[in-house]
């Protein structure tokens, strides 16, 4: 069983061991975590809980074809709970007349009106984007991490896309 | 992807690679990895295994019957002397090795050991790592969707809610980062069950709640620690002997045996309507439901011995269900091996959907005249709020309607059916949910969508008639829009969602 780790590592990890599995895919969780989050410490913790747990089921997931997926879908679903909260806490300050660019998180590496834009999105939307973006996932690949079809995927990127474009001021003449 | 979204695309792909860069300058977390020897986890395992003898033990000592003697064997019984026209359908036997608990889901009871009549709650936790990472049916807010009023709160960082039901129950949930925790009880005030819940915590991988946070009506039952949990009357925990009477009309029962626990009667209790009485000469616990006018169902239950009788009747006369616990008597083995046998060592799986194998093969496919015309008809459809996030919908029909009870509570869509089975949804909604109302003799075919180009369900009858209904808002604040044709579903062809231009959004299975 082989897939493609990052930097265009292959690695087996059939017969790799767990540390390896961690060392060569948890940035890139990182970085998805970050985008659907806004800041490094719920990052992290996603990603300390995803793989935590992924550790405790690693003799099953080693045989997985990519175990990443795995994980990467934990760390979505259990972004949730801080979405849910985030999404509270956005709307509180809209009813508060704080004015918008009070809501960027100065937490966001680069662009972060960009990250804080595709963080108001529906949930799915957001992740469909993050794993767009962030993950270079195909469609079908972020189909199967959402559990959801094709086709969908492509309409929650459109409509992301669309109200990106119009929040950020970016439409296209053409 | 296409051309309309190139600059967007190029800032995306651009803030992605920048994300990604920058987190690989960043240290990794430290994981907790346990320092684990090769003897911890045969040792871990051979605790539980003497954790779990200790429990059987004690279970057998209160019961007073050896454990050599719980042969399931020893779980066969007959009713004698049925009323005139019953007769014994099938048996189903006890099994030694119970089903499997079902991974995911754990459950905790605390109420009154022996009595379904006292203050009861369950709590149950569907965990992140269950099946596909969903939650349980009902595992979500949809639990809160018959709740006459809904009240919000936090339990730390975790979003809780509670709600009271017409028939007195209270239900609590709270959403916390490892999935959520439902509290489902009886005879409690609300307040009650509240406080429970705002003092749910996370000891290693276990909700718990402290001692002196329980109402003081209720002690923890079942399990120390959390655990799983299978009544033993209940359809598939393999712990019980059963065997099903019919009789004449539409009346029936069943008699189910198992090894008497005293949880077991305790866990009846998030049922209302159970009185303590005396039948047959037997101190029983009596519960009669009605299900719709025509049908009523009687449930009675007794420990006697080391074993727990559950006798449910339906559709009887009165006097039959004494009689038949007057009766109730081991069965011999050349009696039982007479009556035809159905599971056995396979578990009864609890409930039937309509689209079940059962009916379709004895149904069947419908089809359409293809030299008929077909005639393009719009139907009624009624939605009259009960609540401010509950309304009834009646859909019409030439031959009789079809209701439905939709409800939107904290983000998640909930369609019931009163006779049963239901479907829920979270929003934001991934494109448009097409399904069936769970009834087989009075079905409709119902349309869900948050997606905002939906405008249409038609649907395909095999009379020939193509009906046509209009999605129509649910609540104020909510995006999904609902529709609903009254047709029974052996009778559908094909239906699909259209949008205002005629684009065909959603469809099964095909349409002509």
């Amino acid at each position: 069983v082989t897939i493609d780790g990052e930097a265009g590592l292959t690695t087996s990890f059939a017969t790799s061991s767990f540390d390896d599995f961690y060392a060569s895919t948890a940035r890139r969780t990182l970085s998805l975590a970050h985008a659907l989050t806004g800041n490094w410490g719920d990052a992290e913790d996603l990603v300390q809980d995803a793989y935590t747990a992924a550790a405790k089921k690693w003799p099953q997931l080693s045989t997985y074809d990519d175990p990443s997926a795995w994980v990467r879908r934990l760390v979505l679903n259990r972004s949730v709970s801080r979405w849910r909260r985030l999404q509270r806490e956005a709307l509180a300050v809209v009813r508060l007349g704080a004015r918008n660019e009070d809501q960027v998180d100065a937490t966001d590496p680069v662009d972060p009106e960009f990250w804080t834009a595709v963080r108001r999105l529906p949930a799915q939307q957001a992740r469909a984007v993050a794993l767009f973006y962030v993950d270079d996932l195909s469609v079908e690949q972020i189909a199967s991490t959402l559990g959801c079809s094709d086709g969908t995927v492509k309409t929650h990127l459109s409509r992301a896309r669309a109200t990106l474009a119009r929040d950020l001021q970016m439409e296209d003449e053409s | 992807m296409s051309d309309q979204f190139a600059l967007i695309d190029a800032r995306g792909r651009a803030a992605g690679a920048a994300l990604r860069t920058t987190t690989s300058f960043r240290a990794l977390p430290d994981l907790p990895t346990p320092k684990r020897h090769g003897w911890v986890r045969p040792a871990i395992v051979a605790a539980l295994v003497i954790a779990v003898v200790v429990g059987l033990v004690a279970v057998a000592g209160r019961d007073a019957a050896p454990v050599d003697e719980r042969d399931p064997k020893n779980l066969r019984y007959v009713v004698d002397d049925l009323p005139d026209g019953w007769s014994i359908r099938s048996r189903t036997d006890a099994t030694r090795t119970p089903a499997d608990p079902i991974p995911g889901l754990t459950v905790a009871l605390y109420g009154t050991s022996g009595d379904p009549t006292a203050p009861v709650v369950m709590m149950r936790w569907s965990t992140p790592e269950s099946p596909n990472g969903q939650s349980f049916p009902g595992m979500g807010y949809s639990a809160l969707a018959t709740a006459t009023e809904v009240q919000e709160f936090t339990v730390g960082d975790w979003h809780a809610a509670c709600g009271t039901e017409e028939n007195d129950r209270v239900v609590c949930l709270v959403e916390t980062d490892r999935g959520f925790v439902l509290f489902s009880a009886r005879r409690l005030p609300v307040d009650a069950v509240r406080t429970m819940a705002s003092a749910l915590t996370f000891v290693g991988e276990s909700p718990q709640v402290a001692p002196e946070s329980l109402p003081r009506e209720v002690t923890p039952l079942y399990p120390s620690p959390l655990g799983q949990y299978f009544p033993a009357g209940s359809p598939g925990s393999g712990r019980a002997s059963a065997v099903e009477l019919l009789g004449s009309d539409t009346a029936s029962a069943a008699l189910t045996v198992s090894w008497a626990d005293e949880t077991d009667i305790a866990y009846l209790g998030l049922d209302d309507g159970w009185t303590a009485t005396t039948m047959a000469g037997r101190s029983v616990f009596h519960q009669v439901m009605h299900a719709d006018v025509e049908t009523i169902l009687e449930t009675i239950v007794w420990i006697e011995g080391d074993r727990t009788f559950f006798l449910r009747v339906m559709n009887a006369p009165a006097a039959t269900a004494e009689q038949l616990v007057a009766n109730v008597r081991p069965a011999s083995d050349t009696e039982w091996e007479a009556i035809h046998a159905t599971g056995g060592d396979t578990p009864i799986t609890e409930g039937t959907s309509p689209m079940g194998t059962d009916v379709a093969e004895t149904t069947p496919t419908p089809t359409v005249d293809p030299s008929a015309p077909i005639t393009d008809v719009v139907v009624s459809m009624e939605m009259n709020p009960l609540t401010d996030h509950q309304l009834e919908v009646v859909a019409g029909d030439p031959t009789s309607p079809v209701q439905v009870f939709v409800s939107y509570v904290v983000d998640t869509y909930s369609v019931r059916s009163p006779e049963g089975g239901g479907f829920t949804s979270r929003s934001p909604m991934q494109g448009t949910a097409l399904q069936f109302a769970q009834n087989v003799a009075n079905s409709g075919l119902f349309a869900l969508s948050e997606d905002p180009d939906a405008t249409e369900l038609v649907v395909l009858v095999s009379d020939g008639t193509r009906r046509h209904v209009k999605l129509q808002q649910l609540f104020d604040g909510a995006p999904g829009r609902f529709a609903m044709v009254a047709v029974r579903w052996d009778q559908i062809l094909g239906a699909q969602v259209l949008a205002a231009d005629g684009t065909v959004l959603t469809e099964i299975p095909a349409f002509g």
